[in-house]
């Protein structure tokens, strides 16, 4: 039980500036609410820009049309920003009307250009709404971006909780309490106990905040604190295993940083793991997040967390390799 | 100001032997963009690839990563042990923050613009005649980034807590100015946080600038980074007491 005397100082540390523990316990709190609020809203219709001068009175029936047709939403665009708007995605197409003509500009590859090019010719003709489903983008649910972005967040926070290791090699406490005598390994439990009780706080306010506010992430409360020890280990096991591996805070945060964002777009956070390259299907077993987005694919046909086994058994996996990384590493440390 | 020559040089020699910075702000976002482009390539025409997508929003995104970077670097001295050297040395307090200042801004502005001319080679990205409009908006950018990492860093001791989280705000500024992937700027949730967003601003000067032929809201942004950057900085001299420097 040595490993409870870290984790029961460590608090005590904490405590001694009051002011600084409470902004780093409940910042990142703030945080993950923010970013569980903005995955929140919907995927977005496709919006159709207009643009056309005088009274034409095909664009406009054109764009009553598009606004007839579920999943498609058309808007007057700005003429001189037309590039702009449709590269950085306020629109996915505008379609800029001259007289008896029409361009169409958009960024997308060249079945969708042609198919919306299609569209705009037949509904110039007949305004009679017709399904246009290559224009639904096929993105991450509610759940799963919500997931993904909870561990995002949460291994960046834990890492910088985690450098509290760091202060102590650099300032000589490690080595004292090596001499004292206890090892690396008691350490490294009670840092990584004292992270995970930090970040699961963490995460219960944020997810039990939304959940009284109503904002259902589309999976069962109970779940999702179920689902929340293994993404809380995870990520204090990360950010033991970064705090053990470099001696300097900055390096620590920024390469974290660094490599949570790297894991998770190739873990399928930003792109579905079916929409990914082949490549990249195969190297996306490296990531934690095609894991848990592959638990919270089941879990929303309603499963439940341990109805997962075989995937929990692999996340498991990660949170022993990277714990195991940070005891060798402060193990070795004594040689020094 | 007679050190601040000496001084200068003495931080660019540090910043720019720095491999972190180096490896944070050109190998990070050229790995991102390459990795982000080749994810969504499917769904980018010929002419304007994902590629070209990534590197527009990229860069500027990883030059406000640079803030956190820059809180840390103003305290070096000690990291290196030599804040009683700096104490006692007959430097003033504006000397040390200008000499931080430049060098910073300098080297940070230098890795982005290395980082856009390996991506424009790799990616055949066309600039339209407007390469060094862009240019200037990464060294306002840099500019301001340092400005404010500096404030942070020396001026804000109070704040030494908040500088360990600054990659947060940054990566939801990043997810809401579209960094990861173009946003819906009409989500009735999202739109007013897209507007808070500064990559939303920069990122809307840069594409207007190269494709709309507008470069009014890349003046705009220009100017705004560039006056923080100097705003934070004359702040940074006003606040700051080298004694920061020995807790």
């Amino acid at each position: 039980m040595n490993w409870f005397i870290v984790f029961k100082n460590n608090f005590k540390r904490g405590l001694h500036k009051k002011t600084s523990f409470f902004v780093k316990l409940l910042l990142p709190t703030v945080v993950v609410m923010l970013g569980i609020a903005a995955n929140y809203a919907d995927n977005p219709a496709a919006n159709i820009g207009i643009v056309y001068s005088g009274e034409n009175v095909s664009a406009e029936a054109f764009m009553q049309a598009l606004n007839d047709t579920p999943g498609i939403e058309a808007r007057l665009a700005n003429p001189d920003m037309i590039s702009t708007d449709v590269i950085l995605g306020k629109y996915t197409a505008v379609v800029k009307f001259a007289e008896d003509s029409f361009t169409l500009y958009s960024v997308k590859d060249e079945n969708t250009h042609s198919n919306l090019e299609q569209l705009t010719e037949s509904y110039i003709k007949d305004q009679t709404p017709v399904k246009a489903d290559f224009l639904q983008a096929h993105n991450l649910s509610t759940a799963q971006r919500t997931t993904a972005f909870i561990l995002l967040f949460l291994m960046i926070t834990a890492t910088i909780t985690a450098a509290l290791m760091i202060k102590d090699k650099n300032n000589g406490t490690f080595i004292r309490f090596l001499h004292s005598p206890q090892n690396a390994v008691t350490y490294v439990l009670g840092n990584i106990t004292y992270n995970f009780a930090i970040t699961y706080f963490q995460f219960f306010v944020s997810v039990s905040a939304l959940e009284l506010a109503g904002i259902n992430v589309g999976i069962d409360y109970l779940n999702l604190l179920v689902m929340g020890i293994w993404i809380v280990a995870l990520a204090t096991a990360f950010g033991t295993c970064m705090a053990s591996l470099f001696n300097n805070e900055m390096y620590s945060n920024l390469f974290s940083t660094c490599i949570v964002l790297i894991l998770s777009l190739i873990g399928g956070t930003f792109i579905p793991f079916p929409k990914m390259p082949a490549g990249l299907q195969y190297i996306s077993v490296i990531s934690p997040w095609r894991w848990f987005i592959s638990i919270v694919t089941s879990m929303e046909q309603g499963s439940d967390w341990f109805s997962n086994l075989p995937l929990v058994l692999i996340l498991t996996l990660f949170i022993v390799a990277f714990s195991l990384v940070a005891f060798v590493k402060n193990k070795n440390f004594r040689s020094l | 100001m007679e050190h601040l020559g000496t001084l200068f040089q003495l931080a660019l020699k540090r910043r720019s032997k720095d491999f972190f910075v180096l490896f944070y702000n050109m190998i990070f976002p050229i790995i991102v963009i390459v990795l982000l482009g080749y994810l969504t390539s499917k769904s980018y025409s010929k002419d304007f690839t994902s590629y070209h997508y990534y590197t527009v929003v990229m860069i500027p995104f990883c030059s406000l990563m640079g803030v956190t970077t820059v809180s840390y670097a103003a305290q070096e001295e000690k990291t290196f042990k030599t804040v009683y050297r700096y104490m006692a040395a007959p430097i003033s307090k504006g000397e040390l923050v200008v000499a931080k200042f430049l060098s910073c801004v300098i080297v940070f502005a230098l890795c982005s613009i290395v980082t856009l001319g390996i991506s424009k080679l790799l990616f055949n990205m066309e600039f339209n005649g407007r390469f060094l409009w862009i240019v200037l908006l990464l060294i306002c950018e840099s500019a301001a980034v340092t400005g404010i990492g500096l404030f942070l860093g020396l001026a804000c001791k109070s704040l030494d807590t908040l500088r360990n989280f600054l990659n947060l705000p940054i990566v939801i500024f990043g997810f809401l100015g579209g960094v990861f992937f173009p946003v819906n700027f009409f989500q009735p949730v999202l739109s007013g946080m897209i507007k808070l967003s500064p990559l939303t601003w920069v990122n809307r000067g840069i594409v207007s600038c190269l494709f709309d032929n507008n470069v009014h809201i890349l003046w705009i942004v220009s100017a705004v980074f560039l006056l923080t950057g100097c705003i934070a900085a004359g702040l940074t001299v006003k606040f700051f007491k080298k004694e920061v420097l020995i807790s």
